[in-house]
C-alpha cells in the first residue's frame, strides 16, 4: 500500500522566523483516499537533540477528525504567534530544533508523519 | 533485539531486549495484575472479618492493618498505573504534550504554577533578585547548599562505622572463643576502607564549609541579555592564604540521559571568560578580599534554557586553592534572556 504524501509549506517559503512573529504554514495530503484517513494532527513544536534524552514542547496543536463534512486532504492553513523562547540552538551536546509537524492517522492503526524544520532566531542571519 | 529473552540481565546502551509492542502491552498488564491481586486480597480480608469477626483485627502493629495498607496501595497504584498507561496507548507524543500544556492553562493549575511566563523554558530566577546586595543591587545565591554534602557525608560515615563496629565485635568474640570466622574477619578490611573513606569525605566537607569563609557575589542587573554588560562584585571572607583564586563567567550545556537502566548526567562548558586569576593571595580576617569586574554576555550567546533532560546554564564561578586545604568551587547562577525583538 502506498504511503500518503504529506506536503508542508511555510508562507513566503521562509525558513527563519523571529520570536513573537505570526507563523503560517499550509499542509496538504495526497495519494490517500479520504476514507482511509481517520484524523490529522497539526503541531508547531520544538524538540531537543544531542546527548540528553529528547525533550519536546508543543507550542500549537490541532487535531482534525474525519467527521464526513470536511475533506482532511484539502489545503489547510495553520497560523500561530511564535513564543519568545526557546530559540533555535546548535550547541555541542544540546541542540534545539523547531518544526511544523503533520501526523496522519490511517485506518488499521497506521501512522505517517512529516516534519518541516525552521529556525526561531532573534536576528535574521 | 536479543535472540533470547534474559530477565536478569542489566541493560546497556539504547538497545531493546524485546519488541516495543511487548512493552506497550506488558506495562498495563502488570498494573492490571497488581490491581486485581490487590482487589481480590482486599475483598478476602474484609469478607473474612465479616464472616468470623476477629477482635484483634483492629489492634495496631504488624498484621491485619499492614495487610490492609498493602492491599489498598496495590489497588490504588495498580488502578492508577493501568489507567495512565492505557490512556497513553495510541496517543501521539505531540497530543500528550499538548494535553499537559492545556492542563496547565486551567486557572486553578496556573495559581499553583508560575504565573505570567512570558519566556517558556527559561528559569524564572526569582530567588536571584529577592536578596539585595550591599555594593550592587542583587546578591546572588550559591548554587550548592553545603547542607546536603555534609548530611550525606555524616550519614555515610555513621552507617559504615556502625556496621564495622558491630562486625568487629562479633569477629573479636569469635577469635576469643577460639572459633574464628576468617570470612568475617577478612570482610572487615574492605568495610574499614569504606568507613575510612567516609570519614575522609566528611572531614573534607566540614573543612571546606567551616574553614573557608563565605563568598559573596553581587550584580547590578538581572536578568541579563546578549550584548549587555553588567557590574559584578566579589567578596571572599575568612583568614586564608590562597595559592590561586579565580573568578569567571561560564556557560554550560547540561544533558541527562538514560544508558540502559542508569541515568547519567553530562555537562560541557561552551563559554568561559576569566574575570581575574590571582596567585598567592592573603586574606586577613578583618579585611575581606574584594574585587569589582564587568561582565559582558556575547551578542551571539544562547539564553538560559531548562527542560526535563537538557539545560543551558550561565554562572559566575569562584575557584580557589588555599594552602593545606582542598581546592574549592562556588557557583552563582545568572539568568540570560533572549535579545529583545522589536516587532515590525
Amino acid at each position: 500500500m502506498m504511503e500518503p504524501l504529506v506536503s508542508i509549506r511555510f508562507s513566503d517559503n521562509r525558513r527563519c522566523f523571529r520570536p513573537g512573529e505570526t507563523f503560517d504554514f499550509d499542509c496538504q495530503l495526497d495519494a490517500v483516499e479520504q476514507s482511509d484517513l481517520q484524523a490529522v494532527e497539526l503541531s508547531v513544536l520544538w524538540y531537543t537533540e544531542g546527548k540528553g534524552d529528547e525533550d519536546m514542547g508543543v507550542h500549537y496543536f490541532e487535531r482534525r477528525k474525519d467527521t464526513g463534512e470536511t475533506d482532511l486532504r484539502e489545503l489547510y492553513r495553520v497560523s500561530t504567534k511564535l513564543p519568545l523562547s526557546p530559540l533555535s540552538y546548535d550547541g555541542k551536546i544540546v541542540k534545539i530544533r523547531w518544526c511544523a509537524r503533520v501526523r496522519c492517522f490511517l485506518r488499521k492503526g497506521r501512522e505517517v508523519h512529516q516534519d518541516l524544520c525552521f529556525q526561531l532566531q532573534a536576528s535574521e542571519e | 533485539m536479543a535472540r533470547i529473552f534474559r530477565l536478569w540481565e542489566k541493560k546497556r546502551g539504547g538497545r531493546q531486549t524485546t519488541s516495543l509492542w511487548f512493552g506497550t502491552v506488558g506495562e498495563p498488564l502488570i498494573y492490571a495484575a497488581i490491581f486485581l491481586f490487590g482487589v481480590f486480597s482486599l475483598a478476602a480480608l474484609i469478607t473474612a472479618q465479616f464472616r468470623t469477626p476477629d477482635p484483634t483485627f483492629f489492634q495496631l502493629g504488624l498484621g491485619n492493618w499492614l495487610l490492609l495498607l498493602l492491599y489498598v496501595s496495590m489497588v490504588l497504584l495498580g488502578g492508577g498505573g493501568f489507567l495512565f498507561t492505557v490512556a497513553e496507548i495510541g496517543a501521539s507524543a505531540e497530543r500528550r504534550s499538548a494535553l499537559v500544556a492545556r492542563a496547565n492553562d486551567f486557572e486553578f493549575v496556573q495559581h499553583a504554577t508560575v504565573p505570567g511566563r512570558t519566556h517558556p523554558n527559561i528559569p524564572v530566577g526569582s530567588n536571584i533578585t529577592n536578596s539585595p546586595g550591599t555594593k550592587l543591587r542583587f546578591r546572588l545565591p550559591s548554587m550548592q547548599s553545603p547542607a546536603w554534602p555534609l548530611a550525606a557525608g555524616a550519614a555515610s560515615f555513621l552507617l559504615s562505622s556502625a556496621v564495622v563496629a558491630v562486625l568487629a565485635v562479633v569477629a573479636i568474640r569469635n577469635h576469643a572463643e577460639s572459633e574464628p570466622s576468617w570470612v568475617l574477619t577478612l570482610s572487615l578490611i574492605p568495610l574499614s576502607s569504606v568507613s575510612a573513606w567516609s570519614a575522609y569525605f566528611l572531614i573534607r566537607q566540614m573543612m571546606l564549609h567551616t574553614g573557608i569563609g563565605p563568598t559573596i557575589v553581587e550584580v547590578d542587573e538581572h536578568p541579563l541579555r546578549p550584548g549587555q554588560t553588567c557590574k559584578v562584585s566579589l567578596s571572599q571572607l575568612g583568614r586564608l592564604r590562597l595559592k590561586s583564586f579565580a573568578f569567571c563567567l561560564t556557560c554550560e550545556e547540561e544533558a541527562t540521559y538514560h544508558q540502559g537502566t542508569d541515568i547519567r548526567n553530562e555537562s560541557l562548558r561552551v563559554f568561559n571568560q576569566i574575570l581575574f586569576d590571582e596567585h598567592d593571595v592573603t586574606i586577613e580576617r578583618a579585611q575581606p578580599f574584594e574585587r569589582a569586574a564587568e561582565i559582558r554576555i556575547p551578542e551571539s550567546a544562547m539564553h538560559s534554557f531548562l527542560s526535563s533532560h537538557n539545560a543551558v546554564h550561565w554562572k559566575l564561578i569562584v575557584h580557589g586553592h588555599a594552602e593545606s586545604w582542598p581546592p574549592f568551587d562556588r557557583s552563582f547562577p545568572l539568568i540570560v534572556y533572549p535579545p529583545v525583538v522589536e516587532q515590525e
